[in-house]
């Protein structure tokens, strides 16, 4: 292919664009509208795992150990729990911590009288797993470190079993729908190409008449279908790059809780704007190969 | 140039376009086609741009066998002859220039190239002043000249005019008539299909006359009695 060639599709697409302006400004709605409604779905799903994470991450198992430990053997039990399958990672809490984390919680005045050797807690990690799924795999696993000094295992274990559970069951939901909304997103914006490559068959027709290869014929509708896609992509991909950050903003002020964390703006920038030109341009692709090609029977 | 050997076209249906046709048309000719609606012209254009496949025989066209060309062929096929239509069928959002124009950017004609000839066949077909005009404010003449500065910028051996003069006011249809006749006397074999019988009669060229799809006439540059009289019989 010439040179002058792609510059006359490149042009012939952005002069297509601009001339069908309303044709062209109804597909770039319908290609937003769904990508808009993709989007928000996909960021809504996503701080929902993102939540999920977070209360997974703070439902860890606490690993007592035995009173008379020393502290070489507490670093090689540190060591030994670390190997493990699944740990993400450990925290040591000396039995001074927890005492005062227990204050914090119950009420100063409970413990009062227990500081120094009445301090009846124990030295402990915190065991953080990669996975709910795996808790009661790597509390058997801890179990068996008996000798090396872990006295007993203090975990939620029900509630974390639910709590994966229902990770579980939302992982799939929302992927099940995202992938409807997707699909029927895809059907809209196709029937909406479909429409503005009809209006215009007589001139595909009239370009197979002169000697056009279908190529020579498609090449500008599927660039126009790519421009529209970008635009289409790039309008939601915009509104979510700069209202994010203001509604995250917005709802740690309404929640005022510091346990939630949103995820972070850069997702946006990083996933969700890609995500939306990609699904755009695709869209734009599939909606005018597949138009175009049932008037190219001349 | 163009030669049809036993050709029939039967459609889906069952209507019969042409029955076993035999014409042979040659290098340098003009030639009309004429006949009453259903008579078989309009299958024969479609068969000569290959829009539609006979249902039985060969067509040559320059030495070629057209039936046998695959779908991917054709536009090759297809540049190597212009075509001009009743509706005119002008590219609406492309001016006078860019509609010719195009013609020759589907052979990847360089600019330059675009530049000589388009000026040059607009000024042959009398709109060098019209270049930048939009089909929409052009008149039924204007545009049927456009088609035609389209249909000869490639120098194509062959010019099929279908019904050329059919939306337009006598004065203008002698205006492409005449265009056509100057066409065919640099040496491009033309073949129009018509109803006007006035210009038929008048200009004195080789008449293939149609009825049911069957050749029923077919009368050289000389003795054109009573054209009309032809035409009404078909």
């Amino acid at each position: 292919m010439k040179l002058r060639t792609i510059r006359y599709y490149i042009h012939e697409a952005v002069r297509s664009v601009i001339y069908n302006k309303f044709m062209s400004m109804a597909s770039v709605f319908a290609v937003a509208s769904s990508i808009f409604i993709v989007a928000i779905f996909f960021i809504i799903g996503a701080n929902v795992e993102h939540f999920m994470g977070q209360l997974e991450a703070q439902m860890g198992m606490a690993v007592r150990m035995d009173e008379n430990l020393s502290r070489s053997d507490q670093v090689a039990l540190e060591h030994r729990i670390r190997q493990l399958p699944h740990v993400r990672d450990l925290e040591f809490v000396s039995r001074e911590e927890a005492l005062q984390q227990m204050g914090e919680t119950i009420g100063e005045q409970h413990i009062r009288g227990m500081e120094g050797y009445a301090n009846p807690l124990r030295d402990s990690f915190i065991v953080e797993l990669t996975h709910l799924r795996y808790h009661d795999d790597v509390e058997r696993a801890i179990m068996n470190l008996e000798h090396f000094g872990v006295a007993e295992i203090h975990s939620h274990a029900q509630f974390a079993g639910t709590l994966s559970t229902i990770t579980s069951i939302i992982t799939v939901v929302s992927a099940f729908l995202l992938l409807i909304l997707a699909g029927i997103s895809v059907i809209i914006i196709t029937n909406t190409i479909r429409i503005t490559v009809n209006v215009r068959k007589t001139e595909i027709n009239i370009m197979k008449y002169v000697g056009a290869t279908d190529w020579f014929v498609r090449w500008p509708f599927v660039l126009e279908g790519v421009i529209i896609g970008l635009l289409g992509g790039a309008i939601p991909g915009f509104f979510c790059l700069l209202a994010y950050p203001r509604l995250v903003s917005a709802m740690g002020e309404l929640l005022n809780n510091d346990a939630i964390q949103f995820l972070p703006d850069y997702y946006i920038t990083m996933y969700v704007f890609p995500l939306s030109l990609i699904l755009g341009v695709l869209i734009g692709l599939l909606g005018s190969i597949t138009s175009v090609k049932k008037h190219l029977k001349v | 140039m163009i030669e049809f050997s036993k050709v029939s076209k039967i459609y889906e249906n069952g209507a019969r376009g042409l029955c076993e046709l035999d014409l042979f048309i040659d290098k340098g000719e003009f030639v009309f086609v004429v006949g009453t609606s259903g008579s078989g012209k309009s299958s024969l254009v479609r068969l000569l741009l290959k829009e539609i496949d006979p249902t039985g025989g060969q067509i040559y066209v320059d030495g070629q066998e057209i039936t046998a060309i695959k779908r991917r062929h054709l536009p090759f096929y297809r540049r190597k002859m212009g075509v001009v239509f009743q509706d005119f069928r002008l590219l609406k959002n492309k001016t006078v220039f860019e509609n010719v124009a195009y013609a020759m950017q589907i052979v990847e004609a360089s600019n330059r190239e675009i530049r000589r000839a388009v000026p040059q066949v607009l000024a042959l077909v009398g709109l060098q002043k019209k270049a930048k005009a939009y089909p929409n404010q052009l008149s039924g003449g204007e545009q049927q000249r456009t088609a035609l500065a389209r249909a000869i910028v490639n120098r194509p051996p062959l010019l099929i005019a279908d019904e050329p003069t059919g939306n337009l006011d006598p004065d203008t249809a002698w205006e492409i008539m005449t265009l056509l006749e100057d066409i065919n006397d640099r040496g491009t074999t033309v073949v129009v299909a018509t109803h006007a019988h006035d210009i038929v009669d008048d200009m004195q060229k080789r008449v293939i006359a149609l009825k049911n799809g069957e050749l029923v006439q077919d009368l050289g540059v000389a003795g054109f009695p009573d054209m009309g009289s032809i035409i009404n019989e078909t």
